[in-house]
């Protein structure tokens, strides 16, 4: 399997899951959105620990390339942590508006950070690295 | 190496001056068709570029500096003194373009046409240039280099009709008028729209993906049809292109009825009435030779433009409001719906609808002091538009000066 098919397929496994949980909120189901809610985020940082851990070192180790979009990646992680956290603590307090506003950017964040990994970062990683190597590795930290 | 581009974000007053600018276009043009009204003083292809030249390319090459980098991997260089040396030239272009069509003031109009002309063609071919660069393209980035192909070529014809009427040249006027008017609506616009939505609405909404040998072939399939069309004034010629066009808004529905984001959504009403009035614009095109029926195509065409550029403007600045915040380290940037409060945009969206229903009663009826009341409620709709883009544009100077830092 290709690492660009593996890790686009979680993308939208995690694009599901934040739709159900934004569903829950909506019809104020708040246990509810809770569990899908952290199975969104539980799957979503599986995903970037896949990356952050396996892939991207490998990637710079292969290709010399360190400062790179690697780099931007993580730092868009790091923004994605961020508004993980502002939507856990509008599911706290019962924010509604809160977490669908948070929950909003969240989702264009991820969106534009998919369509660059997926067009770019996966493709070269696919050209430079060993492809059902690498998806042994990340799949043995778990499945989305 | 591409890849290494994507650290950048163009800097947020790109998008901000072309959005906002665009805005202020949409209410002189609303303020024109007022005037014309009072002092029955009616000219349509100064209203029609005001508003294509003003408000939709305006819109349209902002969000391009945008999404070039992000959809594409394609980085324009110096992105800030291309974008200002585009975004002064155009509203000089149209300023003088439309006060050229308006006067009929031959000078006038050719200054106008030749300084729409350096507006556009330079960052249109420098588009262009970077996006024939990347090796593997998606159906967006691929239909994107359609439509700026599509934009040279309409410039182009424009440029001939003007130099035409100005008696610099003897070519067929009526020819390049409509040759004109298809590659812009259908190629420019049209393709642009859809190529962004191949990506944006699968991503955004969660929905089904549109058919991939259908999203790769649309652009070309969509030029190819515009070159039928312009073959010969038949209306048999022009069915190829309506049910292009209709098929995508069909497939855009199916999608947006499948999506998984169940989410109440202005934006989402917005692509719906946008696809609404795409069918309904593609269904008239092939009869839309003269007339009433040539007016209504135009206008059901520029709704769907509308509507669509509405819910991409309404998306994206909240959006960068935040990302520029984020970056710049502001604690708890604002989201979404606290830059621009839902509330809002559906107040629009619903002011929106009235605009249009306010178009077609007087259209239908012929009440011509009805036609006051349209201007009023599209001038009213395009100043609220800039009262929210710049309630964020501010939110985001107040809080980028918070910081200490200048704001960019």
């Amino acid at each position: 399997m290709l690492i660009a098919q593996y890790l686009t397929e979680e993308h939208r496994k995690c694009d599901g899951y934040y739709a159900e949980a934004e569903k829950a909120v909506l019809s104020g189901e708040w246990e509810r959105a809770k569990e899908l809610f952290a199975k969104f985020r539980d799957c979503t940082l599986l995903h970037f620990r896949k990356e952050e851990e396996v892939l991207f070192p490998e990637f710079e180790e292969r290709t010399g390339i360190v400062m790179g979009p690697t780099q931007v990646m993580r730092h868009e992680h790091a923004q994605a942590r961020e508004l993980l956290q502002r939507l856990e603590s509008a599911l706290d307090k019962k924010d509604r508006d809160g977490f669908l506003s948070a929950g909003e950017s969240l989702m264009i964040l991820i969106q534009q950070h998919n369509m660059k990994e997926e067009q770019i970062l996966y493709p070269m990683s696919d050209q430079n690295l060993e492809g059902e190597e690498m998806v042994q590795r990340m799949s043995e930290l778990g499945e989305v | 190496m591409r890849g290494l581009q994507l650290l950048y974000l163009p800097p947020f007053s790109i998008v901000s001056r072309f959005f906002l600018t665009s805005a202020l276009f949409g209410l002189l043009g609303a303020l024109l068709g007022l005037y014309g009204t009072v002092a029955d003083r009616f000219s349509l292809p100064a209203l029609v570029h005001i508003y294509t030249l003003g408000f939709m390319a305006m819109t349209m090459l902002g969000a391009l500096f945008q999404m070039l980098p992000v959809v594409a991997g394609a980085v324009i260089e110096r992105s800030l003194l291309v974008a200002t040396y585009t975004h002064i030239s155009l509203v000089l272009g149209v300023l003088t373009f439309v006060t050229g069509l308006f006067s009929g003031e031959k000078y006038t109009l050719v200054t106008g046409t030749s300084l729409m002309f350096l507006a556009l063609v330079p960052t249109a071919s420098l588009m262009l240039f970077k996006l024939m660069r990347i090796e593997s393209h998606t159906p967006t980035s691929g239909g994107m280099r359609y439509a700026l192909l599509s934009l040279l070529i309409g410039v182009l014809l424009g440029s001939l009709e003007v130099f035409n009427l100005s008696g610099y040249a003897n070519l067929s006027y009526s020819w390049l008028l409509k040759a004109h008017l298809t590659v812009m609506l259908f190629g420019w616009v049209g393709i642009l729209v859809a190529s962004v939505a191949f990506q944006v609405i699968e991503m955004f909404f969660v929905t089904p993906s549109y058919p991939r040998t259908y999203a790769r072939l649309f652009p070309p399939a969509v030029l190819l049809s515009i070159l039928v069309a312009s073959l010969k004034d038949v209306w048999l010629l022009k069915v190829p292109l309506s049910v292009l066009f209709i098929s995508f808004a069909l497939i855009t529905f199916s999608r947006l009825r499948d999506r998984r984001r169940k989410i109440p959504d202005p934006l989402i009403s917005l692509w719906y009435v946008s696809m609404g009035f795409l069918i309904a614009s593609s269904l008239l095109y092939p009869f839309a030779g003269g007339g009433a029926t040539f007016l209504l195509f135009l206008f059901t065409f520029g709704s769907f433009a509308q509507s669509v550029i509405f819910a991409m403007m309404y998306r994206i600045i909240p959006f960068l409001v935040w990302i520029h915040l984020s970056n710049r380290g502001v604690p708890n940037a604002p989201t979404m719906h606290e830059v621009i409060n839902p509330k809002r945009v559906w107040a629009h969206f619903y002011l929106h609808l009235t605009s249009v229903f306010l178009f077609l009663v007087p259209f239908f009826t012929g009440i011509k002091v009805l036609w006051l009341f349209c201007s009023l409620a599209y001038a009213v709709s395009f100043a609220f538009l800039f009262f929210n883009l710049s309630s964020g544009v501010l939110l985001y100077l107040r809080k980028a000066g918070w910081q200490g830092a200048s704001p960019q």
